[in-house]
């Protein structure tokens, strides 16, 4: 009884915690929503301090957004037009509800980024004939970062042989394969709960291996060079 | 009850919301394309004003790349063996059993229709080559890559797709098409087994010359 009266109280008072963090965040959100539409009301008047605030909260998750799925290519420019649509498009009155900017800045965003593959695609087509070998764009152009992203995979394919079969096959599934948990919680027979601590383990496993390996090779490397230093 | 209100009525059941950072196991899954249309739409919302998950969300596509790249060769060094079994064996023999009545009816069909000997197209590494590769319709082709200059891989894989990006054909050098393609323009892309891609080259396919 006593612990029921304990269990009871403590349900409530996290209860309680929940409450006023909803309310914060409602607050939160409600003072968001202000913002927004006195926002738009700036832009929709065309005063400059009211774009320059809309570019500097959206630009960078816009280039963001824009580099992720097109690639680094004539970034700025792609950018820049992206932002001069959504101004526009505020200033004939689309944004019908100021407080939904940014599901609107985003559906923006997606609309230009399916016009530069359609463009993509029609250009390709009309320009067959003009070069019969294409390199096609790296998108990781620094050889350094190539030489380190080669390097991070052997290391990671080497740390593979040292784990367990069972961690080595969720992740096998997971990254190679594409399986979702679902799947594989139902084919290697995984609570839930198991499959995400598995995961987490192995990537821990990742790290704590990765570590050693590193440290190694640079105890290594200072043995190495210790004794070519005293065979001198 | 509580606070005349029933228990749960507000409980945190979302993960993303537009000022709160998602949760991260949602980063994975966003990556992977696996979230529903408005949890995706959540979550791009956020991210459009929120440096600290665009980090998270790059860091997250670099591991998911890296892992791709390092159990592909982990798989390709090990040999099939190495891929996942359990639960699948069923699968795989009726895949087996499928692919091998498949090259029965095909190998039927080409002894009862002969398709003539394969083209051999070389695929030229120089830029300004003067002419397009040129290929005739429904004709077994050889493509001859010319693996000049190309990064030493575990693997290669060649893939073919049409002008609109329609993947024809797919497989690992050499690349033989056995059946050849219908008349079009095509590009052949070669890539590394973890999915870097290297090369591409065009190639027309003009009328048979049976």
């Amino acid at each position: 009884m006593r612990k029921m009266e304990i269990i009871e109280g403590t349900a409530i008072q996290v209860e309680e915690q929940v409450e006023e963090q909803l309310e914060e965040v409602e607050t939160h959100e409600s003072e968001s929503y202000a913002e927004w539409v006195e926002l738009v009301d700036r832009i929709r008047l065309s005063e400059t301090d009211g774009m320059e605030e809309l570019y500097q909260l959206f630009s960078k998750g816009i280039r963001f957004y824009l580099c992720r799925q097109l690639g680094p290519q004539e970034l700025d420019d792609k950018v820049h037009d992206t932002f001069v649509v959504v101004v526009q498009a505020i200033r004939r009155g689309e944004l019908r509800e100021p407080s939904r900017l940014m599901g609107f800045v985003r559906t923006i965003v997606r609309r230009q980024v399916a016009a530069h593959i359609d463009k993509v695609v029609h250009t390709r087509r009309d320009q067959i004939d003009l070069d019969s070998t294409v390199r096609l764009a790296d998108p990781e152009e620094n050889p350094e970062e190539r030489a380190m992203f080669s390097q991070r995979t052997d290391m990671i394919n080497r740390v593979l042989g040292e784990l367990s079969d069972r961690d080595r096959e969720i992740l096998t599934r997971f990254y190679l394969l594409e399986q979702g948990q679902d799947q594989i919680c139902s084919e290697m027979a995984l609570s839930e709960t198991q499959f995400r601590l598995l995961k987490s383990r192995a990537k821990a496993r990742f790290g704590e291996l990765g570590r050693k390996r590193l440290t190694h090779r640079a105890l290594h490397a200072v043995i190495v060079r210790t004794s070519a230093a005293l065979s001198h | 009850m509580f606070n005349g209100r029933p228990r749960g009525t507000h409980a945190v059941t979302m993960k993303i919301m537009p000022n709160r950072h998602p949760h991260q196991d949602l980063f994975e899954d966003y990556a992977f394309d696996r979230l529903s249309g408005n949890e995706a739409a959540g979550f791009e919302e956020h991210l459009l004003i929120c440096e600290e998950c665009q980090a998270t969300l790059a860091k997250t596509d670099e591991y998911i790349q890296v892992m791709k790249a390092a159990t592909a060769a982990f798989v390709a060094g090990h040999g099939r063996a190495s891929l996942p079994r359990r639960g699948q064996d069923l699968r795989w023999n009726a895949a087996f059993a499928a692919i091998l009545l498949l090259t029965c009816l095909t190998g039927l069909l080409s002894w009862r229709t002969p398709s003539g000997n394969p083209q051999a197209i070389p695929l030229d590494a120089y830029r300004g080559a003067p002419n397009i590769p040129q290929a005739a319709a429904g004709q077994p082709l050889d493509l001859k890559i010319d693996l000049k200059d190309i990064p030493p891989a575990s693997g290669y894989r060649v893939e073919v797709v049409d002008a609109s990006g329609r993947r024809v054909w797919f497989g690992g050098p050499p690349a033989h098409l056995a059946k050849g393609l219908p008349k079009g323009d095509y590009w052949v892309r070669l890539s590394t087994d973890s999915g870097e891609w290297l090369r591409e080259y065009g190639l027309a396919v003009g009328e048979s010359h049976r």
